[in-house]
């Protein structure tokens, strides 16, 4: 979840409220405190709230909670004569660009930071990592408009921000790390996206990084906000949540007119949906009876508009609030409003006749009889490395299933039997008393080209024992024994290959005309690859063919 | 007195003297227990012992191949009396061509074997045993002392301690033990028993019992148990069948459409992401019910008939047909949803979901998740807590408090927290909500769906007093072994 760091000063400022209440309401509006200092909170918020990535946003919920402020702030969009211009040929590589411009600003350092901590988890989250959208801060200062949003080539060369000499496009790419790590975006390699005033002044190489000579700084009264993307829908979101944090921060917003061809759009676009909910709904979901005066209440203290009508109670959604899809988004916003902490557990509910898996109660059974005969039944992950399960015990890997990009070689290989790991647990128990007897009942995985998921699971029962005289005759007699006093099956044995086990001390067993495993001592060579120094036997046979 | 001193005792009043050897053989006890025994008896004065330290012969490697084959002088002398010439007597000799010539020197100085002219072997008619082989032989049968060497074979001892490898010498220490003082020997003619067998049960009168040490040590045994996390599964499931949900189960690998595009979960969420989830290389499933991919790709991008917006992008099939080792169980409850959507139920499931994490104190690859879902008509967000509370305080925590959160799936969703005492803090446990329509409309739903999940290692390390999720699995057998049952 994305965390940003606040300070307390700062939101006791924004929200008239000592820090003491500050700190206890931040939970009720879907706020984790991750930590927290003198100074500083490090806030945890979830992901569809994107208004929460600054202060300003923050405080703008805390404000409804504690009343200081409630429903939509009446805010006006001045119109401006700024235009960017689209060119035809920036289409096919990243089509899109809005944008605004804020005046009369007042930024100091800690709004500056939380400006750019915006644009950050902006770019993260609904931006996918800058796919979606890219945003830019610009002092107006050195643009002289109209901006032209167009194309060059890799040589073309500006000085990027944070540096301080000019450098092409291709530099760009290859030397610095936002490019290293973003300019994968960009499908074309000989044309690439700028954003430059009629000066041939650069704002912008989206989505990678910002030119120098419109660096926003403390001295910054007046800013341009551009956006560019490919997702029109994430876009317009982002800038409705930039708009709203910059009228927060004291500025003036004014529109910017995109000139796309023949085609003008005013931007950014703060338009307020509506839609409508009734007592019945809230009463359904939640569980609350409440009338609808309550229900209006609660909507306007979550910073929403609502009023009563004849039908029932009309919302108005705003722009930022990119997280209301349904009516349950707004009936939530009711539980919000209403206090959360008002939320009383119920606890009327019905009789019911709960029961277990038939399977769990027969595995369990097995298990009993299992540990009465001496068994520690240990746990492992359906996950194996390589080395484990298949180059120790010399198995051929031509049917594994593999798992994508693990990041750890631990975890490589979906498990189709348990044995092998079994063998692991003993080479790591070397220094521990012996006898050593243990087993697992856990799902193993094999390919089967007629399931729905091309994977077919069963459960698996494995038993290994080692001990100076662990022996074909003791194991097999657990295998019998547990066969014959949990199932009431007795199994016929055959001679068969298993890889890992010594040829004249190993059988194949069947029950019926069915194979369903396999018991034996295991090759001393075997043993040596796991740094064992103690004969082992083992057993390994399929449950789920029997139970 | 000790029982087995009285045993010592007893053997030496018949025979006075003895070895200590002898007193273990005689009495059936092992020569540590003897020693322990005449040290004890010493002590009192009761015995006196007299240490003798003697020489003993023992055949070496290839002294033992000459009692049984002869000496090698004697190996040619027999294999000359079949063949002519020195070259085939050498070839069959089988020795060494260093052993070979020693050998047939010996055999010539003896006057057993002659050579003549180009390598003609003459073999004389009589070869006498020589002292070395009675020597030899006498040891063959048993080690005999330097002192008890026939006169006789002095001088061939001599000469085969001259020759390596045929004999060896040791040390050997004797402990002879003297009886100073015969006891009265009423006291020891009354038998002692160590062991009551079935023998002597049936002879039914009370037996005198030899008393054991019954302070020292026994061997320690360790009895087969389940593993710590199995019993914590078993508690978990018994609340939950207490409250009256069913158990249900299904696949851990599981289409994408499964675990997210059912839950409404965007294809490009972060969550989906092969840095976050584990995919199963080149295996695709292949999806069947195409209404059902219909109305839920219509959910995603447009809302369907649900009232959403939803999410506003193009819907893949490809996306949804990758196979992923399923990263909650709530795919096993949507699917359960889907089966039965106008029953009205309470069903868990406990079973392994999976993420791509590194391995580390508090996060695991794989671990158990148990969700409790319940579909009813006048199910709401209230009933979930209620839910919740009495589960949480089933399995001990009686301080139970929500916090509103956020998953794509569920609205409204609240994120349960339990108090410890032990550690004197809140900790979180898992996600809940209800079920949003996007999810439940599409399945053909038209309850209101209850659902909480948390993953159990957490709770299960609060249970065990431990603090690395790592412990759980790494089935080390001290740890498996040491748990206390009944905690």
């Amino acid at each position: 979840m994305p965390v940003i760091s606040v300070m307390l000063d700062r939101l006791e400022r924004l929200t008239g409220r000592p820090k003491e209440d500050v700190i206890e309401a931040l939970p009720w509006i879907g706020v984790h405190i991750e930590s927290i200092d003198k100074e500083y909170a490090r806030l945890e918020y979830d992901p569809n709230r994107p208004d929460f990535s600054t202060d300003y946003g923050i405080a703008r919920a805390l404000k409804g909670r504690f009343e200081k402020e409630l429903g939509i702030q009446r805010r006006n969009i001045d119109k401006s004569d700024w235009k960017i211009i689209v060119e035809e040929k920036v289409k096919p590589i990243r089509p899109f660009v809005i944008g605004l411009l804020a005046h009369d600003l007042l930024l100091d350092d800690e709004t500056i930071r939380q400006l750019i901590s915006m644009q950050e988890d902006l770019h993260q989250g609904i931006g996918r990592k800058r796919k979606k959208l890219a945003i830019g801060l610009h002092d107006i200062a050195n643009i002289r408009p109209p901006v032209k949003y167009g194309t060059v080539g890799p040589d073309f060369k500006f000085t990027p921000l944070g540096y301080k000499h000019p450098m092409s496009i291709d530099e760009i790419l290859k030397i610095t790390e936002v490019g290293r790590l973003y300019g994968p975006l960009l499908s074309k390699k000989d044309v690439f996206p700028i954003l430059m005033d009629s000066h041939n002044t650069v704002l912008s190489f989206p989505p990678i990084v910002n030119g120098t000579a419109t660096q926003v700084t403390y001295r910054t009264k007046d800013l341009l906000v551009d956006m560019t993307g490919t997702d029109m829908q994430a876009m317009e979101d982002a800038l409705a949540i930039v708009a709203e944090a910059l009228w927060d921060a004291g500025g003036k917003i004014f529109s910017i007119t995109v000139k796309d061809g023949e085609r003008e759009m005013k931007t950014p676009n703060l338009a307020t949906s509506t839609a409508r909910i009734s007592p019945e709904d809230v009463e359904k979901l939640i569980g609350l009876k409440l009338d609808s005066e309550t229900i209006v209440k609660s909507l306007r203290r979550a910073r929403l508009d609502a009023k009563e009508d004849k039908e029932g109670i009309e919302v108005r959604i705003p722009r930022y609030r990119v997280d209301i899809l349904h009516t349950v988004d707004v009936v939530e916003e009711v539980a919000y409003g209403y206090g959360s902490e008002n939320l009383t557990p119920d606890f009327g509910f019905k009789y019911s006749k709960g029961s277990e898996l038939e399977v769990n109660k027969k595995v369990e059974a097995i298990k009993r009889v299992a540990v009465g005969l001496g068994l520690q039944e240990v746990l492992t992950y359906s996950l194996s490395s390589k080395q484990t399960l298949y180059d120790r015990v010399l198995r051929d890997p031509v049917n594994a299933i593999k798992v994508e990009s693990p990041k750890s070689s631990l975890y490589e290989y979906l498990k189709d039997c348990l044995s092998p790991d079994l063998l692991r647990i003993l080479s790591e128990n070397i220094h521990e008393q012996y006898p050593q007897k243990i087993f697992e009942i856990s799902s193993v995985f094999s390919r089967d080209d007629y399931s729905e998921i091309g994977v077919k699971e069963s459960l698996s029962l494995a038993v290994a024992i080692s001990s100076d005289i662990a022996t074909f005759t003791e194991i097999r007699s657990l295998l019998d024994t547990i066969l014959l006093r949990t199932l009431g099956i007795r199994a016929e044995y055959y001679e068969g290959h298993v890889p890992f086990l010594a040829d004249g001390r190993s059988a194949k067993c069947k029950v019926g005309s069915k194979e369903i495993g396999y018991v034996g001592e295991i090759k001393p060579r075997v043993l040596l690859n796991f740094g064992l120094r103690m004969p082992v036997a083992v057993f390994e046979i399929d449950l789920s063919s029997l139970i | 007195m000790h029982w087995l001193e009285k045993k010592v005792v007893a053997y030496l009043a018949k025979n006075n003297q003895a070895h200590i050897e002898d007193i273990a053989a005689g009495t059936g006890e092992s020569i540590d227990q003897v020693r322990r025994a005449v040290e004890w008896l010493r002590e009192k004065h009761l015995v006196s012992i007299n240490v003798s330290v003697k020489r003993m012969i023992y055949l070496d490697d290839k002294g033992k191949k000459a009692a049984e084959f002869g000496l090698p002088e004697r190996r040619i002398y027999s294999l000359a009396k079949h063949v002519t010439g020195l070259e085939d007597l050498r070839n069959l000799s089988g020795m060494s061509e260093f052993e070979f010539n020693a050998a047939l020197g010996r055999a010539k100085k003896l006057g057993w074997i002659e050579i003549k002219g180009k390598g003609e072997v003459l073999v004389n008619s009589d070869a006498k045993e020589l002292p070395e082989e009675r020597l030899l032989n006498l040891l063959s049968k048993a080690p005999l002392a330097e002192e008890e060497i026939p006169k006789d074979l002095t001088e061939a001892y001599a000469g085969l301690l001259k020759r390596p490898g045929y004999i060896e010498t040791k040390e050997s220490k004797e402990v002879l033990v003297t009886l100073l003082k015969k006891p009265d020997i009423s006291e020891f003619e009354q038998k002692e028993y160590t062991v009551i067998t079935p023998e002597l049960i049936k002879q039914g009168y009370e037996l005198h019992l030899a008393p054991l040490d019954v302070v020292s040590p026994v061997p320690v045994l360790f009895p087969g148990r389940l593993h710590p996390v199995t019993n914590f599964i078993n508690e978990v499931r018994e609340i939950l069948i207490s409250m009256g949900f069913i158990e249900i189960t299904g696949p851990i690998v599981q289409p994408s459409f499964w675990t997210f595009d059912a839950l409404f979960t965007p294809q490009d969420h972060p969550a989906r992401e092969m840095q976050d989830s584990l995919y199963l290389a080149g295996l695709k499933s292949k999806l069947l019910n195409n209404d059902l991919i219909q109305r839920i790709s219509q959910t995603h991008e447009n809302g369907w008939k649900t009232g959403s917006k939803g999410w506003r992008y193009k819907w893949s099939l490809d996306e949804a047909e990758k196979c992923v080792l399923r990263t909650h169980t709530t795919a096993i409850s949507a699917r359960y949803l889907a089966e039965n959507p106008e029953k009205e139920s309470r069903v868990f499931c406990i079973g392994k979901v999976f993420r791509n994490e590194n391995l580390d104190a508090t996060h695991l690859f794989e671990f158990t998740q148990i969700e409790a879902v319940i579909s009813e008509k006048d199910a709401t967000a209230r009933k979930l807590l209620g839910y919740m509370q009495t589960f949480y305080s089933s399995l001990g925590f009686d301080q139970v408090r929500f916090r509103p959160t956020y998953f794509p799936y569920t609205e409204p969703s609240f994120e349960p927290s339990i108090y410890s005492k032990e550690l004197n803090q809140w900790l979180e446990v898992g996600g809940s909500g209800v079920f949003r329509p996007e999810v439940t409309r599409p399945l053909g739903i038209s309850n209101n769906v209850l659902a909480w999940g948390f993953g159990l290692e957490r709770i299960a390390l609060l249970r065990l007093k431990e603090d690395d999720l790592r412990k759980l699995y790494s089935n080390n057998l001290s740890w498996l072994r040491g748990k206390i049952e009944c905690l």
